[in-house]
């Protein structure tokens, strides 16, 4: 057999392993499940103890505002922990001077409305 | 050479599904999706680099983004006029995974799938009985139907309802021509003269699982048998979302192509042989920015017909055969 089919079989074994792993963790990268939950969700930050606007929020994370549903919500059509890696991601490269707190409160599901909260403190996350 | 005679020779270029190690319908599916990554706009900027390397800030200049773009423009380019589709399919894969590695945003589940896609079409090798592209084919959509399988809301229709209250509220997901919030006329009109209760999306539920996982399977054991399952359900996540859902749509699609028997540059889809320019005509009039609203939901209950009254014929010709 040649190499680079050795390669091609292993570079599909990888995806079944990571498929096969799935429920193990929060991960999507792989695992070929476009649209298996979406969430209407809102983001509340606070920098010290100055409260972001919504413009400011988006702008810091990037956030996608093509779903937003006139109420200051906006919609993940994939895994909120998307949304929570965006956020924990930039805050642990900014490494603010000032404590930052973030509050994201999202439906999944149309399930009921659930709370993700995390804080920075000053200097903790620091390299 | 006259302008002409250019254009001439970059269609002949752009048909031909020649390779030394690609088969025809390969070349097909890989040009087909590059089109479509071209005409829809995905060649996109990388907006931050909160990957695997935050530290790469050079991603954020404005210059970075000028590269990034004329790369994919050129490396695209190629894989659709060189004939070492192979090779320049695997250089576009490479842009894509160095997207993804230092950008977050930059990374969907689609492009995901598209990298992957040319990454097994770089992969194949002539003559080999293995063929990656279609047991990539084959894990996308075993994975899509496991996952839901194995979730409580997609088992129940909670996932489903919802996303039909979601659509309802916004419009049309994505499409092509960047067009987003669209009023979903059809569906609104469906819905309200179906009223469906929880048992409807519960049971169109069951049918999305039964039709991502026969496709897996029909891929292996029956590749001709996988089109119609995998056009149905890319037809209804149209038609539904009034969206091509990214790449998605267009990859779920391109199973037809890769299942097709082909002679040249002609192709061979159940009863018809059609030549290869058509697909790709077709497939251009299905990528460009006029595809969304009612053209697009029109143009994927046509496709969605012909897919019927060719498995139809082809039901009735196996059946002649056997007696």
């Amino acid at each position: 057999m040649k190499f680079r089919t050795w390669l091609a079989a292993g570079f599909l074994l990888f995806q079944m392993g990571f498929l096969a792993s799935r429920p193990l963790h929060h991960t999507y990268y792989w695992a070929w499940a476009p649209f298996h939950e979406a969430a209407w969700y809102s983001i509340h930050v606070t920098v010290g103890d100055v409260a972001l606007s919504n413009d400011e929020i988006r702008a810091r994370y990037h956030l996608k505002t093509w779903f937003e549903n006139g109420r200051g919500e906006l919609w993940q059509s994939n895994a909120m922990w998307w949304v929570f890696r965006a956020v924990a991601q930039t805050e642990e490269r900014l490494h603010a001077d000032k404590t930052v707190t973030v509050e994201i409160q999202y439906r999944l599901n149309g399930a009921p409305a659930t709370t993700w909260k995390h804080t920075w403190i000053k200097g903790d996350d620091a390299p | 050479m006259r302008p002409d005679q250019l254009i001439r020779t970059a269609w002949a270029r752009l048909v031909s599904l020649e390779s030394p190690t690609l088969q025809p319908t390969e070349v097909l599916v890989v040009k087909t999706l590059t089109l479509s990554w071209l005409m829809t706009m995905h060649v996109g900027l990388i907006a931050e680099p909160t990957g695997l390397w935050p530290e790469w800030t050079f991603a954020q200049k404005a210059a970075f983004g000028t590269v990034w773009i004329s790369a994919q423009v050129f490396v695209s380019a190629a894989v659709l006029l060189s004939r070492r589709t192979a090779l320049a399919s695997g250089l576009m894969a490479a842009l894509l995974f160095i997207g993804f590695a230092i950008s977050r945003p930059y990374h969907a589940n689609n492009r995901l799938f598209f990298a992957c896609v040319l990454t097994c079409a770089a992969l194949s090798s002539a003559g080999s009985r293995f063929r990656p592209l279609r047991w990539q084919y084959v894990l996308l959509f075993l994975g899509s139907g496991l996952d839901k399988l194995f979730n409580d809301d997609w088992r129940s229709g909670r996932f489903l309802s919802n996303l039909a209250d979601h659509v309802l509220t916004f419009g049309s997901l994505w499409a092509p021509g960047n067009r987003v919030g669209d009023p979903n006329v059809w569906l609104h009109a469906a819905l309200d003269a179906l009223t469906p209760g929880l048992s409807f999306w519960t049971a169109l539920s069951a049918a999305v699982i039964v039709a991502e996982l026969g496709t897996a399977l029909l891929l292996i054991i029956r590749p001709g048998f996988a089109t119609l399952p995998a056009v149905m359900l890319m037809c209804g996540i149209g038609m539904f979302g009034q969206s091509s859902m990214g790449m998605f749509v267009y990859l779920g699609l391109s199973t037809v192509l890769l299942t097709a028997q082909s002679s040249g540059t002609q192709l061979r889809f159940s009863t018809r042989t059609v030549n290869a320019s058509v697909v790709f005509a077709v497939w251009a009039v299905m990528s460009g920015p006029w595809f969304h609203g009612w053209v697009l939901q029109v143009g994927f209950v046509v496709i969605a017909a012909v897919t019927m009254v060719l498995a139809a014929q082809s039901l009735r010709r196996n059946r002649a055969v056997a007696a």
